[in-house]
């Protein structure tokens, strides 16, 4: 049985193995024993304790277990940037336009800006490959799903950076063209130095002023707003909840940063609350869902068969136990996402 | 040969120039319409009718043999002030941080309008059939012993664009690696809207913002503040005059603008005014190639001159003071053709 929860310092062993595994690009995942016992901390503290939207600087880690074993994890950052400034290129038109000439250029200029400072950012997912889909789609869905249990500790709008893309020697080309003129470093040699650090030192000796984006290299251009392969599954789990690849992007390696409102999100706006009901035997039109135990400290989310009959979620003995759930308790009810591609997971 | 100021008569000599200049001398368009605006804003400023914005003086070469309009030149007396006088400003921007260990510098293109209210030599053409005996040089050269003479018409510098790097067939690498992405539109179509008086609508169209300069390709970066070989000649002659390239190059060809403070200029700060003395022979002694202007501003005439000055006097011939328009006692305004070797 897969199932989310909020991590333990017993889990730090774990945690290490696999930001090693995760290598350069996860930065949120620091490959550093004491950084991410700092981060533990924080997030046990953020769990335990009332905390308000826009306020702190809460980090909230789950785990994804799979029959008692962690296979994954994944955060929340309640305040992207807080107390330093979120850096992202925005991706902005300028019209060069002249009536006596009869020209109109559209220009493609990306321009630094803090525009992201504050919002909730999803971060540090990291998930063994050999996992199923579904898996991977329960961890980073469950983000959503404390967010909706603590909606009041989150501001309004959502943001998640994907990983650019890379050439066969790991090299950006967007960084090629722009960061590394101002390192002389390249891409692997820039996140290596800087992963114990925070961005913002890098981010403060890039160019200031906007780039202008005809000028960059062909690669580069190509870069810009792109995702790594091995965001694929992620970004189309985010994509499905409804976040957008729109006007943002990555200041490093150009890849998309997603945003969206809150609560126009997929799970937002299907989550249901209903009084649980267990039973010995599942009716045969029971479906797959996911569920939550709708709890800000204890917070458990797993996908498991389930059946709405007479305004209750009927449950098995099994998963209501994995849920920490009593009858006639309240839990969170949220559907599987439509899939893209039906067919292609069991 | 003597210099004077363009006059309405002599529009058909300058369709003539412009014909022979052909595509090279954009500010010099073989449109009559254009040259003839060119001369009336010219005679309003000779005779002081014209606003600061407007003032322009148009001079001419004419062979005194048969009247012949072999050359122009120009003088603007301040650029920028009816429409943006647009240069980039190669600018050096660090990025650095002690603590990362980090130091990188970046040479920039920023947008300008520095030399605004500048005077601006400007369109100079001399007829292949005129290029003997330093007629280039009292052409170009006149116009400092007229900035001399009426100072406070000009700027307190001086300006003047020289022709940036363009292969055979006009194309600018610079324009290729810059305007073009913002224009589409050819070099040559630029540089002739530049001509036609039209820059600042293209310079609208140039990107704004600083543009770092290792962005560009090589080919662009190598030609920033670089001259056209055709134009190395009028460099030398202006760095001969004290003139310098201080980082303000073209937007469109990235060619250099040399500069001058206008009491700095060589010609203009060793001129002098003496007397003339009407006489066949000069006086014994070491003679130099001079410039001599008279000092009227509508009937200003400039000629070149072997003299040998003394006691603030010169000897000029009877058919030299006439081409002057000066009579003996009157004084006229001298300078060295070239600078004089330090003894």
């Amino acid at each position: 049985m897969l199932i989310v929860r909020p991590v333990r310092i017993s889990d730090l062993p774990v945690i290490e193995k696999m930001a090693v595994e995760s290598g350069i690009g996860v930065t949120s995942l620091p490959n550093n024993r004491e950084k991410l016992y700092e981060k533990i901390q924080n997030s046990l503290g953020a769990f335990e304790h009332e905390a308000v939207a826009g306020t702190g600087r809460e980090y909230y880690m789950f785990v994804l277990e799979d029959a008692g074993e962690v296979v994954g994890t994944a955060s929340i950052s309640a305040s992207a940037g807080f107390e330093e400034p979120f850096y992202s290129y925005r991706s902005e038109t300028m019209v060069h336009a002249s009536r006596q000439l009869k020209v109109n250029n559209r220009i493609h200029v990306l321009t630094m800006c803090h525009d992201l400072t504050g919002m909730v950012q999803l971060c540090g997912f990291f998930c063994d490959r050999r996992l199923s889909l579904q898996a991977g789609e329960l961890l980073s869905r469950a983000r959503l799903a404390y967010m909706a249990a603590a909606r009041e500790r989150f501001g309004r709008r959502v943001l998640v950076e994907m990983q650019g893309i890379l050439d066969k020697q790991d090299q950006s080309p967007f960084w090629d063209a722009i960061g590394r003129r101002f390192f002389n470093m390249d891409f692997p040699q820039v996140e290596q130095a800087f992963a114990q650090r925070s961005k913002t030192f890098i981010a403060e000796l890039m160019p200031t002023y906007p780039i202008y984006v005809p000028l960059m290299p062909d690669a580069a251009q190509n870069a810009i707003g792109q995702i790594h392969p091995d965001f694929e599954r992620p970004f189309s789990i985010l994509n499905r909840e409804g976040f957008e690849a729109d006007n943002y992007i990555d200041i490093f390696d150009g890849g998309a940063v997603l945003t969206a409102e809150v609560d126009q999100l997929f799970t937002m706006r299907e989550q249901r609350l209903l009084p649980v009901q267990i039973v010995a035997q599942l009716p045969a039109e029971a479906s797959e869902q996911l569920i939550s135990n709708h709890r800000c400290d204890r917070f458990a989310l797993t996908q498991a068969l389930a059946l709405v009959r007479d305004g209750q979620l009927l449950l098995s003995a099994e998963t209501a136990h994995a849920l920490q759930l009593q009858q006639g308790q309240q839990a969170c009810l949220i559907p599987v996402l439509p899939n893209e591609h039906k067919g292609a997971e069991a | 040969m003597i210099i004077r100021p363009v006059r309405a008569t002599d529009l058909e000599g300058l369709m003539e120039l412009a014909r022979s200049a052909g595509v090279g001398l954009t500010s010099l368009p073989v449109n009559a319409d254009r040259l003839a605006a060119r001369i009336a804003r010219s005679e309003a400023s000779f005779a002081g009718k014209a606003s600061e914005a407007d003032r322009g003086y148009v001079f001419v070469l004419e062979d005194a043999a048969n009247g012949r309009v072999g050359g122009i030149c120009a003088l603007e007396a301040a650029v920028g002030l009816k429409e943006p006088w647009y240069n980039y400003r190669v600018g050096t921007i660090v990025h650095a941080s002690e603590e990362l260990g980090v130091y990188t510098r970046h040479e920039t293109l920023f947008l300008s309008n520095d030399h605004t209210g500048y005077s601006e030599l400007c369109t100079l053409f001399l007829h292949p059939d005129y290029r003997v005996n330093r007629n280039g040089s009292l052409l170009s050269k006149s116009r400092f012993l007229f900035i001399a003479q009426f100072a406070e018409l000009f700027g307190k510098q001086v300006v003047a664009e020289m022709r940036g790097v363009s292969d055979e067939a006009g194309n600018s690498p610079f324009w290729e690696a810059l305007g073009r992405h913002f224009f589409s539109m050819e070099f040559a179509q630029a540089d002739y809207l530049t001509g036609v008086g039209q820059k600042a609508f293209v310079a609208e169209l140039m990107p704004k913002f600083p543009v770092y300069i290792d962005f560009l390709p090589h080919d662009a970066q190598a030609v920033i503040g670089k001259t056209h070989d055709n134009t190395r000649p009028a460099v030398a002659m202006l760095h001969g005059e004290g003139f310098r390239y201080e980082g303000y190059v073209d937007i469109f060809d990235a060619g250099p603008t040399v500069q001058a403070y206008t009491q700095d200029i060589r010609a203009v700060r060793d001129s002098q005014l003496v007397s003339v003395v009407i006489g066949d022979a000069q006086p014994a002694g070491n003679s130099d190639s001079y410039l001599v202007s008279n000092t009227s501003l509508d009937g200003f005439r400039v000629l070149l001159a072997e003299l040998c000055v003394q006691a603030e006097q010169i000897v000029l011939s009877a058919a030299q003071a006439a081409s002057l328009g000066v009579a003996a006692g009157d004084k006229v305004r001298i300078v060295t053709l070239t600078p004089r070797e330090n003894a």
